[in-house]
């Protein structure tokens, strides 16, 4: 390897393909260039992860290129969807404990409820629509810490805009750096080669595969938040922490890696999580036992995606973590 | 030397007459700064890839003594950012020559 491919291939880490072969072609030519007026023309590149950094900046990134169609087609307008994303946060707020529901819940509530189906109808599906979009998630969060102000005060007001505001901020500022860039005229390569799998199916199986960081950091973010529940609300989710954990565990612990025993890890994992949404109420625990349940769905909906991979794909193509 | 923030300035100082390559564009900040201004060339690239995401720059593929190379030129958009970069830092060197005159 000639030092200028070691240059390349750290400054390129993590670019996607058609990024990566840019920044090749560009530094190519100016390497040539600089080594014909006999200049140091690796020692006048630079530092290749400074460079890195700024290119992630402005190039489409590996995971952005695998977002993109995603982004910029998503799931049609449907009566049944709109219907969906309105009604279920209505039902599980109606289930909650009346101890939960505190001054200013409803009205919280009925905000998101009405703001939440605007994503449809604004459809950020373009560098324009996401800016739009943008100024309605501001005016939504103004009117949420407005509401969390005026019935509790500041104390709840500034953790439930943190709550809010905070993902808001990640997952709109990655969408609008990817249609910036596509606006630019940047392009990105369909996954995958696998005609069977959708695009976010494939993009499951790549980050099932490579174990990018990005995942471990939710998974990680997923169990301290259970674990958190379980100290605030130990009746009801003591239970599911110890379910999380113990699933977390065994994963790392044992290996599956046969069909037979994958199955039966399965099997006993979401027997063991169904027992630890129910035993609460069996017991008679007055917490939120609704909210294991709706931890559980939300478990079951994270799988549903893995559940298809299954199906679709021979046991020979299955990456390890398929086999949890 | 290396002053943080001028590096887009200075790209669009270098192609306002006529379009450049990303080599000859390094070259040419060198040689008008007599070697002062000294960045490192891996950075300039993600630099002319900002200014094209922003609009102020255009890209075409060019041929130079037989090779392929990447052209940058200046848009309209890129002239009146270049005209308030260089307002900005006529402003900035005046007050900081004030200053360190009076020191």
């Amino acid at each position: 390897m000639t030092p200028l491919d070691r240059w390349l291939s750290e400054a390129t880490r993590g670019l996607s393909a058609e990024s990566a072969v840019q920044v090749r072609a560009e530094i190519q030519q100016h390497y040539d260039s600089a080594c014909e007026a006999g200049d140091d023309a690796i020692a006048a590149l630079g530092n290749p992860r400074t460079a890195n950094r700024a290119y992630r900046k402005v190039l489409l990134t590996e995971r952005e290129a695998m977002m993109a169609p995603a982004l910029a087609q998503p799931k049609p307008l449907r009566r049944r969807r709109l219907l969906l994303a309105t009604a279920i946060p209505v039902v599980v707020a109606w289930f909650l404990p009346r101890k939960l529901q505190l001054p200013g819940f409803w009205p919280i509530v009925i905000v998101m409820c009405c703001t939440t189906p605007l994503y449809w109808l604004f459809r950020p599906t373009t560098l324009e629509r996401t800016r739009i979009y943008g100024y309605v998630l501001v005016v939504r969060n103004i009117l949420l810490v407005a509401i969390a102000w005026w019935y509790r005060g500041w104390t709840f007001a500034l953790p439930l805009g943190a709550m809010i505001v905070l993902p808001d901020y990640f997952f709109y500022h990655q969408r609008l750096s990817v249609f910036r860039k596509l606006a630019a005229g940047q392009t990105y390569s369909l996954l995958p080669g696998e005609p069977r799998l959708t695009h976010v199916e494939a993009i499951t199986l790549r980050t099932l595969d490579k174990g990018e960081s990005y995942e471990n950091v939710s998974g990680t973010v997923l169990l301290l938040m259970v674990v958190g529940m379980a100290v605030w609300q130990p009746a009801a989710f003591a239970p599911m922490a110890a379910w999380v954990v113990a699933a977390h565990l065994t994963r790392r612990t044992i290996s599956f890696c046969t069909e037979e025993a994958s199955r039966w890890f399965r099997i006993a994992r979401w027997t063991a999580m169904a027992m630890a949404a129910v035993l609460p109420v069996l017991y008679g625990a007055r917490a939120p036992w609704t909210g294991a349940v709706f931890l559980a769905l939300l478990f079951l909906l994270f799988d549903m995606r893995s559940i298809s991979l299954r199906r679709k794909l021979p046991v020979a193509q299955w990456p390890k973590r398929l086999y949890w | 030397m290396n002053l943080r923030g001028t590096l887009p300035t200075l790209i669009l100082e270098a192609i306002e007459r006529h379009p450049d390559h990303g080599y000859s564009i390094a070259r040419r900040i060198k040689e008008r700064s007599s070697g002062v201004l000294d960045f490192k060339e891996g950075t300039l690239y993600p630099a002319l890839h900002k200014l094209e995401l922003e609009g102020t720059v255009e890209s075409y593929e060019g041929v130079e003594k037989g090779r392929p190379r990447r052209y940058y030129r200046i848009t309209r958009a890129g002239r009146a950012e270049l005209a308030k970069g260089r307002k900005e830092w006529s402003e900035v060197s005046r007050a900081v020559t004030l200053i360190l005159k009076g020191a």
